[in-house]
C-alpha cells in the first residue's frame, strides 16, 4: 500500500500526463462502485492493461470507490430495481434480455445494473476534475507542498525511503 | 496515441488470463469431479461415484465416465449406472457461474445393477441399519398378511366364544339346581313309608269298632295319618316346583347352549370374511404384486428428483424474506427469452433405457430397449418458463408392439403439477403365474392406457388394460383350480381398471376388473368349498366344546323328568289311598248305623205287627 501511494505520489509529481493519471482514477471508479468480479471490470481492466495510465492509481482509486461504493449500494440498487421494473421500460428490457451478452454482463442484477450506470454517469466528471485537480496540484500546490515541514518529515521516513527507490 | 498504448500491458492481460484459463480447465475436471460425488451423495443419500470427467474444447463441453449412483434403500445394488456421458456446454455463461448445456447424451444406462462393494454413506450406517430392520418388520408384516386365513384352532383360541361362556354358566345352573333337586327329593316319602301308610290305613280301616273308645283312638290315629300324609303331599308338591323350574331353566340354558356354536360361526365367519366377496378379487391376486413392484419403483425415482424440482418453489419464499439482507448483492430480474439462463439447465437429454427381461425370457435377453429424451431439466422453471418435459419411445421391442410415455413435471408456478400419461400396445403376455391355485395365463395381448397427476403431493391416477386373446391354464388338481381354469377358459377378453388417489406415500389404491365379475361365481365356490371346510372343523371343535360342557346332564335331565314323573304317580297314590280308606271307614259308620237303625225299624215293625194282631 505504501508503495502504492509512493508511485501514485511519483506520478503526480513526474511529468506524467495529467490525463492518464485523471483516466486512472475514472476507470478505477467504475471498477470500485460496481461489483468487481463481473464481466464489465474484465473489460475495464483489459483497458487499464492496455493503456498508458498509471495503474496504481487505478488501483488506488478502485480501493477508494469501493469503499465509497458502501454506501451507495442501497441508492444504486434501488436505482437498478426502479429502472429493471419499471412498466415503461419493459419493453426494452426485455429486447436487451434477448442477447446472451446483456445476461452474462448480469446487467439484469439491480445492484450491477444501478452502480453501473451511476460509475458512468460519474466517469467523464471524476475524469475531468481528477485531471483537474493534478494540473492544479502540479501547479499551485507541489511547490507549496514541497516546503511543509510535515512534507520534510514524511521525506526523514520510511516512505520516502521507498518513494525514492521508485523514483530512480 | 502510440504513448497510450501499453504493449507490456497488453502481452501481460493475455499471460494472465491464459494462465488462468489453463488452469481452470486442468482444475475443472477434478473440481466437477469432486462436486458430482459430493453433492450427489448428498441427494441420492448413497455413494455416488465417477470414474471420470474431463473437459473437451471444440465443442466445449464436458465428458463424464463410469458413473454409479448406489440405491440407498439397497447399498449393495446401483439405482442407476452409466457408461459415459458427454454435454456441450455454453461457454458464456459458464463466465457467469450457471451450466448451460444444450444436449447431453447417455450411453450404457443400467439400472438396478449389482456393486462390488457397499454404496452406503458413512454417516448414514447407522440410519441404514435402523432401515434394515424397518424393512425386516415390513417383510414380516407382508409375510403375515400374505399367511393364509387362521386356522380352527388359532381361530377358535383367539375369540371369545358364547359357547364357552353359556357352557361354564350351564354347568353352573345344573350343579345348583342338581343340588336343591336333590335336597327336595331326599324329603319325600320312599316305597317303605307308602308300605308302612297302606298298612296303617288297613288296620285302623278294617274290623268293627268295639266301643266309642276304639273308635276314638283310631280316628285320633287316622288323623295324624293324614297328616303325615299331607306333610309328604307338600313335599311332594314343593319337590315337583323345584324339579319343574329347575328343568325349565335348564332347558332354556340348553337351548341357547345349543344355538352358541351357530352363532360363533356366524360372529368368526363376519370377522374374518370368509365370504366370497372378501377373498374373490382375482385381479389383485393376478396383478397387485407387479403394479406394486412398478409403482414403488416409480415412486422411489419421483422421490428423488421432487426435491429439485420444488426447491424454486421454495426459493419464492427464501427472496421475500431475504429481501433486506440481499440488498448488497442486489438481484436478478427475469423477463422473458427464448434463451433463458437459469444456474443449472440442461435443454436435451437423451438416454437408451434396456427394458428387464420378460417372465420366461432367457438370461441376457430383454424386451427391448427405451430411447428418453428429456427437454428442459431445471431447478429454476421459473426462469426458463417451461415445464421439464420427457418422451420415452420403445425400440427394438420384442413382445411389446409400441411404448410410449409422456410426461412433465410443471413447477412455474405453485403447487407444481406433475403428469404422466403411458400407452403400451400390443404386449405379448405369456406363462404369468396368477399365484393360485397353480393358475397361469398361458398368452394374452395387452394394451395398456394410463394417467397419472401429482398435485401438492397428491397423486390422482387411473390406468386401464384390455386383455383380449387370453388363454388360462391350471396344473393344480384339485377341484376348485380345476373348475377355475374351466371357467377361465371361457373368458377371452377382460379389463382390468387400476385407481390410485391420495397422498402419494400411502394413495388409496384400487384394482378391479369385469374377470372379478365373470370369475366371482367360480372363485365364490372355491370360497365356499375352504368356508365349508373351515365351518366344519370350527363346529366339530365346537360340539366338542358343548359335549365337553354339556356331559350326560341330558341323560340327568331325563331322570329328573322319570322322578318328576314318579312324584305324580306318589301324589296321585296317596291321595287315592287317603281318600279311598277314609271313604270306607265312613261306610261302615253309616252301615252300622243303618243296621241300628234297620233293627230298630224292624223292632218297631214287628211291635206294631204284635199291636195289630191283639187287636184284631
Amino acid at each position: 500500500m505504501i508503495a502504492m501511494l509512493a508511485k501514485l505520489l511519483k506520478a503526480l509529481n513526474s511529468d506524467s500526463a495529467p490525463g492518464q493519471i485523471a483516466l486512472a482514477f475514472a476507470l478505477g471508479l467504475i471498477t470500485g462502485l460496481t461489483p468487481l468480479f463481473s464481466l464489465h471490470n474484465l473489460i475495464v481492466v483489459f483497458f487499464a492493461c492496455i493503456i498508458r495510465l498509471n495503474f496504481s492509481a487505478f488501483l488506488l482509486a478502485t480501493a477508494f470507490f469501493s469503499g465509497i461504493a458502501y454506501l451507495l449500494d442501497p441508492a444504486s440498487v434501488a436505482l437498478g430495481e426502479s429502472l429493471l421494473t419499471h412498466a415503461d421500460y419493459q419493453e426494452f428490457w426485455t429486447g436487451l434480455y434477448q442477447s446472451e451478452l446483456f445476461r452474462v454482463m448480469a446487467l439484469n442484477n439491480t445492484l450491477i445494473l444501478g452502480s453501473l450506470l451511476v460509475a458512468i454517469v460519474a466517469f467523464i466528471p471524476v475524469l475531468l476534475l481528477s485531471r483537474w485537480l493534478v494540473t492544479t496540484y502540479r501547479v499551485k500546490f507541489m511547490a507549496w507542498v514541497e516546503k511543509l515541514k510535515i512534507t520534510k518529515l514524511l521525506k526523514a521516513s520510511k516512505f520516502y525511503k521507498v518513494y525514492q527507490a521508485i523514483a530512480e | 496515441m502510440k504513448q497510450w498504448i501499453r504493449w507490456s500491458g497488453l502481452l501481460g492481460f493475455i499471460a494472465i488470463t491464459a494462465l488462468l484459463v489453463l488452469g481452470w480447465m486442468f482444475a475443472a475436471g477434478p473440481l466437477i469431479k469432486y462436486s458430482i460425488e459430493t453433492f450427489g451423495s448428498q441427494a441420492a443419500k448413497a455413494k455416488v461415484e465417477v470414474e471420470d470427467v474431463s473437459l473437451t474444447l471444440s465443442p466445449f463441453g464436458i465428458e463424464v465416465t463410469g458413473v454409479q449412483v448406489a440405491n440407498s434403500d439397497k447399498p449393495m445394488e446401483n439405482a442407476i449406472q452409466f457408461d459415459r456421458a458427454i454435454a456441450d456446454l455454453e461457454l458464456l455463461p459458464l463466465l457467469l457461474g450457471k451450466g448451460i448445456m444444450n444436449e447431453v447424451v447417455l450411453t450404457g444406462v443400467e439400472f438396478s445393477t449389482p456393486r462390488q462393494s457397499s454404496g452406503a454413506l458413512v454417516n448414514e450406517a447407522a440410519s441404514d441399519e435402523d432401515s434394515d430392520s424397518n424393512t425386516e418388520k415390513d417383510s414380516t408384516t407382508t409375510e403375515k398378511i400374505s399367511q393364509s386365513l387362521p386356522s380352527a384352532d388359532e381361530t377358535l383360541a383367539r375369540e371369545p366364544l358364547l359357547t364357552e361362556q353359556r357352557g361354564r354358566k350351564f354347568q353352573s345352573s345344573f350343579t345348583e339346581i342338581k343340588a336343591d333337586s336333590d335336597k327336595a327329593i331326599s324329603a319325600l316319602p320312599d316305597s317303605k313309608d307308602f308300605t308302612s301308610y297302606e298298612e296303617e290305613f288297613n288296620r285302623l280301616t278294617s274290623g268293627e269298632f268295639k266301643s266309642l273308645e276304639d273308635f276314638q283312638q283310631r280316628k285320633k290315629e287316622f288323623d295324624a295319618l293324614k297328616k303325615r300324609i299331607k306333610q309328604d303331599q307338600k313335599a311332594i308338591s314343593e319337590a315337583k316346583t323345584v324339579l319343574s323350574e329347575g328343568k325349565d331353566s335348564l332347558t332354556q340354558q340348553w337351548a341357547d347352549l345349543k344355538a352358541a356354536p351357530g352363532q360363533d360361526l356366524n360372529n368368526l365367519k363376519n370377522k374374518y370374511s370368509l365370504d366370497g366377496a372378501g377373498a374373490a378379487n382375482l385381479t389383485r391376486l393376478m396383478f397387485g404384486d407387479a403394479a406394486g413392484e412398478w409403482s414403488e419403483k416409480g415412486l422411489y425415482w419421483y422421490e428423488k428428483i421432487r426435491p429439485f424440482l420444488t426447491s424454486e418453489e421454495s426459493d419464492i419464499d427464501d427472496n421475500n424474506e431475504d429481501v433486506t439482507n440481499v440488498r448488497r448483492e442486489g438481484r436478478f430480474v427475469h423477463f422473458e427469452t427464448d434463451r433463458p439462463l437459469p444456474d443449472f439447465l440442461i435443454r436435451k437429454m437423451q438416454l437408451m433405457v434396456k427394458l428387464p427381461k420378460a417372465q420366461g425370457q432367457p438370461e441376457g435377453e430383454s424386451l427391448g430397449n427405451v430411447a428418453i429424451t428429456v427437454l428442459d431439466i431445471t431447478h429454476q422453471q421459473k426462469v426458463t418458463n417451461k415445464p421439464i418435459t420427457f418422451v420415452a419411445t420403445g425400440e427394438k421391442l420384442t413382445d411389446i408392439q409400441s411404448l410410449i410415455l409422456n410426461g412433465s413435471l410443471d413447477h412455474r408456478s405453485v403447487p407444481g403439477t406433475d403428469t404422466l400419461d403411458v400407452s403400451v400396445k400390443g404386449v405379448s403376455l405369456k406363462d404369468y403365474n396368477v399365484g393360485a391355485m397353480g393358475l397361469k395365463l398361458d398368452s394374452s395381448q395387452i394394451d395398456i392406457a394410463g394417467k397419472a397427476q401429482v398435485i401438492a403431493g397428491e397423486v390422482d391416477a387411473t390406468s386401464k388394460a384390455q386383455f383380449s386373446k387370453a388363454i388360462f391354464s391350471s396344473k393344480d388338481s384339485t377341484l376348485v383350480a380345476k373348475e377355475m381354469a374351466k371357467a377361465l377358459q371361457k373368458i377371452d377378453r377382460f379389463d382390468i381398471d387400476a385407481y390410485a388417489k391420495g397422498a402419494l406415500i400411502a394413495p388409496k389404491v384400487d384394482i378391479s376388473s369385469d374377470l372379478d365379475s365373470k370369475l366371482n361365481t367360480a372363485f365364490n365356490q372355491r370360497i365356499d368349498e375352504k368356508q365349508d371346510e373351515l365351518e366344519k372343523t370350527i363346529k366339530e371343535k365346537l360340539n366338542d366344546k358343548l359335549l365337553a360342557y354339556a356331559g350326560d346332564y341330558q341323560d340327568q335331565l331325563k331322570a329328573m323328568d322319570v322322578a318328576n314323573g314318579s312324584l305324580n304317580d306318589k301324589q296321585d297314590q296317596l291321595e287315592s289311598l287317603a281318600k279311598s280308606e277314609l271313604s270306607s271307614f265312613q261306610d261302615q259308620e253309616e252301615a252300622k248305623l243303618k243296621a241300628e237303625a234297620d233293627k230298630k225299624k224292624k223292632q218297631l215293625e214287628d211291635d206294631l205287627k204284635d199291636k195289630f194282631n191283639k187287636l184284631f
